[in-house]
């Protein structure tokens, strides 16, 4: 069949051997085809395609876009001359830029300052393999496996280490050629795999930036998957970076003392919260901080002294826990002072008992507020007893939490007359059996009221995470 | 003549067609145990052998009671209907400016919520609720695990959800919440530092938006104290199976459907969260419509 009218068409819209020249153009490179003593002065060597194909890096391309096609393997087929190995001598101007680039921007507000960045060390690695570049395919295979590897070698976070696997592969080799070939999902593999790069980094939050953009220009060209879902990160990602409202935490997190008493500044809303270590570590640094003496960080504001020593010693305070506090990856566990919630008489200043209710000494009437400033909700709170001070003890729980009451103690003399009464749970227990899709958990029941020994415990209240569903009497 | 033929037609075609979906939605109650609404499979599992109507029960006993719990509902919303809109006089629908929708203080309150976890899909996580101490709070816990099922398909894992169950009315018609007085959504609760994310489900016309949701975070702060967090309805963001969606536009608050609260900040671990009450506020110094550009984002590079 002739087709003729093939060849009025034309020209870009089938594409033509230009498009991988402009991308190579925009990457500021040389040509590779045509000569080849250019291209021994590239920087990044540009994988070869073996004359089997790898099918990692399979060329999927249909046969109607035949014209493109052939240009294109020309055109990655006419690299094959040595430039590989004479290639890492060339000093590489972009990529000690861009590592001091990602030394600029990824620097780590806590730890980069002693140790080195995992980072930068899978980037010079990925510098070393480019120099001396293992094979002439299985580029796409590399980054794959590299993606895997990067949560394990603790790089996941870098943008450097993002960079540099984008800059193993080849520019515009994946270029589509014109719109047809733009329509019919080009490179699948390998715009799959530029896929998953970005997904990965959007994973661990890693922002791209310009020079992420650049790379993916190149290798992918403007309008492939990869730089639309490059242009959404870049819109998405500073908007829902920094929603959380609250103080920002170190990465990564200080162990140990530092990140208890980071949490009980998370924890305690007062500003003038004092938080005082009542017992300091005494391997007070390195992996087995307080192996031999634990840590034991109190934290007291000045109303919560107020409402202790208002606290009379008729009725008991409690010491409730261990609660779990996540400070983004580290669990805590803290203990709280708690007293009774208040009787509703005491609770009330008492009334005046010369007040007459017929001719009231003040009138309490809102003329500017109407019935539609009614901000309130009409429900009963959750009413709880108020809490005296809290802790984060840093080893066994029973002698931590007998120090820090004797610790209060010396600072509330109101505490030593009161009792103190110990509502600890067990450790974590495995919860029953799983049962989803409905309401109730399993098998919980309702508690037995009143009336249990101290040293009686049924099992059945032994379960998971809040124990005891009355207010009291359980020891 | 013809023209009104075909628009004869076409009404009646169209009329059978709701015919159709009221008869299937009365048979809800036989098809209870069917897997009509889930469309999800997982990677390796075998298909459904047994027909959908063969799990019917077809029992005149319980069709009569159904009849008679149908009938009442439907007397209480004619009832409803004559004293004002939703069953409140006219005057408290034009000045309320905070409602409260959702209280856990009995087992009947939590009945009204469906908590899920990737169990679904082959993970590890588990989720459970119950009533706190004194009955006075739902308490949401489990453990997240972010171990990732190996059917070789499924890439992530580890989540925990719990979703408001969608009002029904009598015979099962669906019935939406209209927040459109209120401009903010109120909750009062209490976590441990973990993240978690508010969804909001409003019905959609076409089936293909059908996995559309409307989210936004929740931080909680963690520790012995209750915190009230208030979420305006104009940051909410559209996204569609887990992906935030290009053309945004504000959530329709007059079709609503469920509320629901989803865990997954991919930290193994155990997790819990105290929730008090959920309220609608209008926050009357919010003038806020909606937090994100709406115009066309995918511009020629």
């Amino acid at each position: 069949m002739r087709l003729g009218w093939l060849r009025a068409l034309p020209r870009r819209l089938w594409g033509g051997p230009a498009a991988p020249e402009l991308c190579r153009s925009l990457c500021q490179r040389p040509a590779r085809v045509p000569s080849e003593g250019s291209d021994s002065a590239e920087g990044t060597p540009k994988p070869r395609r073996a004359p089997s194909r790898d099918p990692a890096e399979g060329d999927t391309r249909g046969g109607d876009t035949s014209g493109g096609d052939a240009s294109g393997g020309d055109a990655s087929g006419g690299d094959t001359s040595g430039g590989d190995a004479s290639g890492g001598d060339a000093p590489k101007p972009p990529l000690s830029r861009l590592r001091s680039r990602h030394e600029r921007t990824h620097g780590d507000p806590g730890g980069s300052g002693g140790r080195a960045d995992p980072g930068a060390a899978f980037e010079a690695a990925l510098r070393e393999l480019s120099r001396a570049p293992p094979g002439r395919g299985g580029r796409l295979a590399l980054v794959e496996a590299a993606l895997a590897a990067l949560p394990a070698l603790g790089a996941e976070r870098s943008l450097g280490a993002y960079n540099a696997l984008l800059r193993l592969l080849p520019r515009g080799a994946w270029v589509p050629r014109g719109p047809v070939q733009r329509l019919l999902f080009p490179f699948p593999r390998q715009q799959e795999c530029g896929l998953r790069l970005l997904e990965q980094m959007e994973r661990y939050g890693v922002m791209p930036d310009a020079e992420t953009q650049f790379l993916l220009l190149g290798v992918f060209g403007p309008r492939s998957r990869p730089m639309r879902k490059l242009q959404r990160m870049q819109f998405w990602l500073p908007r829902l970076r920094h929603l959380d409202p609250h103080p920002q935490l170190p990465r990564p997190l200080p162990p140990g003392l530092e990140a208890a008493r980071l949490g009980l500044q998370r924890m305690a809303c007062d500003p003038g919260a004092v938080i005082s270590v009542i017992q300091a570590p005494v391997p007070d640094s390195g992996e087995d901080e307080g192996s031999i003496q634990p840590f034991i960080v109190s934290c007291q504001s000045p109303d919560q002294r107020e409402l202790l020593a208002q606290h009379g010693p008729a009725r008991p305070v409690f010491v409730e826990g261990p609660f779990p506090l996540w400070l983004r990856g580290t669990l805590l566990k803290y203990f709280v002072l708690r007293g009774d919630p208040l009787p509703p008489e005491l609770r009330d200043p008492p009334p005046d008992p010369e007040r007459s209710f017929y001719f009231p000494l003040h009138l309490e009437l809102e003329l500017e507020r109407g019935p539609w400033d009614e901000d309130g909700f009409a429900v009963d709170r959750a009413e709880e007893g108020p809490v005296l001070a809290l802790c984060v003890p840093g080893g066994a729980a029973r002698r931590c939490l007998a120090r820090w009451i004797a610790a209060l103690q010396e600072q509330n003399p109101a505490l030593a007359a009161t009792p103190v009464i110990f509502r600890l749970q067990p450790a974590a227990e495995p919860p029953p059996r799983a049962r989803l899709g409905q309401g109730s958990p399993p098998g919980p029941g309702p508690e037995p009221p009143e009336g249990r020994g101290a040293g009686r415990r049924e099992p059945r209240e032994r379960r998971g995470i809040k124990g005891c569903a009355d207010g009291r009497g359980c020891r | 003549m013809a023209l009104a033929v075909m628009l004869l037609n076409g009404a009646s075609f169209h009329s059978g067609c709701c015919r159709r979906k009221v008869f299937l939605s009365s048979l809800g109650p036989l098809l209870s145990n069917s897997k009509l609404y889930s469309s999800y499979r997982r990677p390796g599992a075998e298909p459904e052998k047994k027909l959908s109507w063969q799990n019917a029960d077809f029992s005149f006993k319980k069709s009569i009671d159904h009849l008679k719990t149908q009938l009442s509902l439907l007397k209480k919303e004619t009832q409803d209907y004559l004293k004002g809109p939703g069953g409140n006089p006219l005057s408290q629908h034009l000045l309320e400016q905070t409602r409260v929708l959702w209280q856990f203080r009995s087992q009947e309150d939590l009945n009204k919520w469906v908590i899920s976890s990737d169990v679904e899909i082959g993970g590890k996580s588990k989720v459970y609720i119950k009533l706190g101490r004194n009955n006075q709070a739902a308490l949401l816990y489990g453990t997240l695990n972010t171990e990732v099922p190996r059917d070789g398909e499924t890439k992530y894992s580890g989540y925990c959800s719990m979703r408001s169950k969608p009002e029904v009315g009598s015979f099962n018609r669906k019935k939406y919440y209209d927040w459109s007085n209120f401009n903010s959504l109120y909750l009062r609760v209490r976590g441990d530092g973990r993240p978690w994310m508010v969804n909001i489900y409003t019905d959609p016309y076409f089936s293909h938006q059908k996995d559309d949701l409307y989210s936004y975070f929740m931080f909680t702060r963690g520790g012995p104290y209750w915190e009230e967090i208030t979420i305006p309805f104009s940051k909410f963001f559209l996204s569609s199976r887990g992906r935030v969606q290009d053309n945004q536009h504000p959530v329709w608050l007059d079709k609503v459907r469920t509320l629901g609260f989803t865990i997954g900040d991919k930290v193994d671990g155990p997790f819990q969260l105290e929730i008090d009450f959920i309220g609608l506020l209008n926050d009357r110094a919010h003038k806020e419509k909606f937090a994100y550009e709406a115009y066309d984002k995918n511009t020629p590079v």
